[in-house]
């Protein structure tokens, strides 16, 4: 290694330490100790790999591997973390938030002194000061640049000659008088203005034409007691403690509940609810089952439509082969969101066109986005339009690796073509096409783009849920977290994600063992 | 024996085939009827949308395949800019889609190259690794994504949600999944021999990697390239979630949105706007055909 190579190197890592080192302690700030401290053991490893030659290999790799873990990993273990709490609308702020929140409300208790307030102006510095006098007649000066209350006895004279009733004409520093009813041209900033005068903080009630200006002394409403994590309400006395993300007081009937709350971990709840809460369990078995029966659906028809295309395109006595093969390939070379977009036109029960053409011979305009089953229905003809091409690919690709002299061996022993399909033709493909169907099933099981442009995952289930009746899990995960008009649910929403990873994950576990891609890991090494 | 009873299997053979033959006038109109069915229904909204985009009129009330009075007013309208920020989106798509296929290679061919060529402890992990994370659906961590972004848009604007920048990062943090083994397979298929004779010639690991190993992996490279960047391109999912002003909208989120349920008055701009997009997309596809399929039937078989 030339020195060259390893000033240049040294400036590189000097340079990555500092940026991802600022990154670890702002994102740790941010987002939890954790990822802070993720990241700072990643510097420590890209420091070690990149200095010492025995860790050569790893140099190429660790590039990718942060991406893998910042934004697959962690989001999956943040999704767990996430799923056992109760963070959402009514939960979002953190607990400090909260706390901070209520520390500013105030209250006037029925014993609190009014004060007499004179306003003074300093008209080229912008400013105020303040004359306050108490209701036993103690003179006070509140500086802003200050803060808090001076006491001026009766006979200081250093601020300014006084009037008749005691009050300075004018404050040193260039401060004047404010005029009677010149207060109010000032009224946005003086309704801001609080002054500290433990334990009150005074503030002008209501700002008047008079050149005396009343002001109440105001007590803060909450005290937070971090040992015993309760807050106390100063009025009444009453002591809220913090349970399940909120402060609450009382049990039962007379039980009061401080909103907004924040995120605390409230265990399996998210889990349980979808088996005792009638309004979530109704439409989450809804929503599996048809995510269940979408996915099936889908594969069931685009293989057989797939298949029976690839039948005749495989068969010998066909002319221009390859020109219809092209052509059946569109539906899955286009874009989708294209093609499903068009659809949703073309099946509009008013103008579109195909609804128009089967209104002239049946009568009827089938309602495709405000009929629960024909939504189904015809969600579940587009996904077959976009997704037999695929199937129709693949099976010709099965056919042709058909040995040709099974089919003769077959024909000479008088079997007829449906028993060559049926013997023949349908289970080879169907081993060779299982990992496939498999996949396909999974894809279809998270098929989003389908379901929310068809129709949003309509039409909707009622009032008592964001769910509608084509919804999957996943845009049923995707409306609770960030779509719902009932507020979004993240702890709820990361639940259903997880649920998502075991069923979709199990299936392609287990595709993965019957394709032998664990094994593959070996080959080569 | 074999010779022996060649006739015999010659002869039932050509009576066969001489039924067959009666019969093979009327199965090929049958499978020529059906293959032209199939084809009319698959290519039926692609000619609607072709037909929509030179519609003056600008909706489908009424719409036709072939429009009265053909026109580039639409095409017009959108190059003129006032209408719609179609081009806009268009140009976001594109973007997106280019930084990320960028960094997408960039990153697993880098991993791959090691992962094929040299051998250490914790490779079989790694690989382990980017098959076990491929087995989980990222998207329904969903929610972890969104707060992930919307606090490191606190810190680096740029990356946060709602940014097209988010969006990529979102795209290369998957880099390593299928990608990082189809290239892997391919760099296991260049003899080593090749990188060991330029070693004993002096070169070192990153000139041979550059020199003699990337020119060779010209075809994968480019067949991932695309295959990233049509996937990047028709991504409908995080872009709707993570993407919340027009003007950051990729096209696949602006033009359903922009369509959304007025098809009986923006449908003529929309299928010159989607056209324009996609037509490029299902070229590309297109032309990669035969890797597709080629790939597709060697998977299905070796199952």
């Amino acid at each position: 290694m030339n020195i060259r190579n390893l000033i240049l190197r040294l400036i590189f890592l000097a340079i990555f330490d500092a940026l991802a080192l600022q990154l670890a302690l702002s994102l740790g700030r941010e987002l939890g100790v954790l990822l802070g401290v993720g990241i700072a053991i990643y510097v420590v490893i890209v420091n070690i790999v990149f200095l010492r030659s025995e860790f050569f290999p790893w140099r190429w790799i660790l590039p990718a591997l942060a991406g893998m873990v910042l934004l697959i990993i962690y989001p999956i273990g943040y999704s767990f973390a996430v799923a056992f709490t109760n963070y959402g609308d009514g939960h979002l702020l953190s607990k400090e938030q909260v706390i901070a929140q209520r520390s500013s409300e105030t209250f006037a208790p029925a014993d609190a002194p009014e004060f007499t307030v004179y306003l003074y102006r300093n008209d080229s510095a912008n400013a105020f000061r303040y004359w306050l006098i108490d209701p036993e007649g103690r003179s006070y000066l509140h500086d802003p640049a200050v803060g808090g209350m001076v006491e001026v006895a009766p006979d200081d004279t250093t601020y300014g000659a006084r009037d008749e009733n005691g009050v300075p004409r004018s404050l040193n520093d260039g401060y004047n008088r404010v005029p009677a009813g010149g207060a109010l041209g000032y009224s946005q900033t003086l309704q801001n203005v609080v002054i500290d005068a433990p334990p009150y903080q005074i503030r002008f009630t209501r700002l008047g034409i008079a050149e005396a200006q009343r002001a109440s002394a105001l007590l803060y409403r909450w005290t937070y007691d971090p040992a015993t994590d309760t807050l106390t309400e100063n009025e009444t006395g009453e002591v809220y403690h913090a349970e399940r993300g909120n402060f609450v007081m009382g049990e039962g009937a007379t039980r009061k509940v401080l909103q907004p709350g924040f995120p605390a971990f409230i265990g399996l709840e998210n889990v349980t609810r979808v088996i005792t809460d009638r309004n979530v369990r109704d439409p989450f078995a809804r929503v599996f089952f048809w995510s269940v029966g979408f996915a099936g659906g889908s594969v069931l028809l685009t293989l057989a439509l797939g298949l029976a295309l690839a039948l005749v395109l495989n068969s010998r006595d066909v002319p221009l082969k390859p020109v219809f093969r092209s052509i059946l390939i569109i539906p899955y070379a286009v874009p989708g969101w294209l093609l499903v977009t068009t659809w949703h036109g073309l099946l509009n029960p008013i103008y579109g066109p195909v609804n128009i053409g089967i209104a002239s011979i049946f009568g009827v305009s089938p309602q495709w986005f405000s009929d629960p089953a024909l939504a189904k229905i015809g969600v579940l003809f587009v996904n077959m339009y976009l997704g037999f091409p695929y199937m129709m690919l693949i099976s010709l690709g099965v056919l042709q690796s058909i040995p040709t002299d099974m089919y003769e061996a077959a024909t000479i022993d008088g079997a007829s073509w449906w028993d060559q399909f049926r013997q023949i033709t349908l289970p080879l493909l169907l081993v060779a096409m299982a990992p496939l169907l498999v996949a396909s099933f999974a894809f279809n099981f998270n098929n989003f783009t389908v379901i929310e442009l068809f129709n949003g995952g309509g039409p909707s289930m009622g009032a008592a849920t964001v769910a509608g009746h084509t919804d999957l899990l996943l845009s049923y995960t995707y409306r609770l977290a960030f779509a719902g008009a009932s507020g979004t649910d993240y702890g709820f929403a990361a639940a259903l994600g997880i649920f998502i990873f075991i069923i979709v994950g199990t299936l392609t576990f287990f595709n993965f063992r019957l394709t032998n891609r664990f094994e593959e890991l070996g080959a080569g090494s | 024996m074999t010779t022996q009873s060649r006739p015999a299997t010659t002869a039932i053979r050509t009576t066969r085939e001489g039924m067959v033959v009666a019969n093979r006038g009327r199965t090929t109109a049958i499978k020529l009827i059906i293959l032209i069915l199939a084809s009319a229904f698959a290519l039926y909204p692609v000619l609607i949308v072709i037909g929509a985009s030179f519609d003056p009129r600008n909706t489908l009330v009424g719409g036709r395949i072939i429009p009265a009075n053909p026109s580039l007013a639409n095409y017009q309208m959108l190059f003129s800019g006032s209408q719609t920020p179609i081009l806009r989106w268009l140009l976001n798509s594109v973007v997106v889609s280019s930084i990320s296929t960028v960094i997408i290679l960039i990153l697993t061919t880098l991993a791959a190259y090691s992962l094929s060529r040299f051998r250490f402890r914790g490779r079989r992990t790694t690989l382990l690794a980017t098959l076990i994370i491929q087995v989980f659906p990222t998207v329904a961590a969903m929610v972890a994504f969104y707060l992930l972004l919307d606090q490191l848009g606190n810190i680096i604007p740029l990356l946060g949600l709602n940014t097209l920048g988010g969006l990529i990062l979102l795209y290369c943090g998957g880099a390593l999944g299928a990608n990082a083994f189809l290239m892997k397979g391919y760099f296991d298929t260049i003899p080593r021999e090749l990188d060991e004779s330029a070693k004993v010639d002096g070169a070192d690991e990153w000139t041979t990697f550059t020199q003699i190993i990337l020119p060779l992996i010209r075809p994968i490279l480019a067949v991932i390239g695309i295959l990233s960047f049509i996937g990047t391109f028709n991504d409908f999912l995080l872009p709707r979630v993570f993407l919340r002003d027009a003007n950051v909208y990729t096209l696949a989120v602006g033009l359903s949105t922009y369509i959304g349920n007025n098809f009986a008055v923006n449908w003529g701009i929309f299928a010159a706007g989607a056209l324009i997009g996609a037509v490029p997309i299902t070229i590309m596809f297109l032309l990669l055909q035969t890797q597709f399929i080629g790939g597709l039937a060697q998977g299905a078989v070796k199952g």
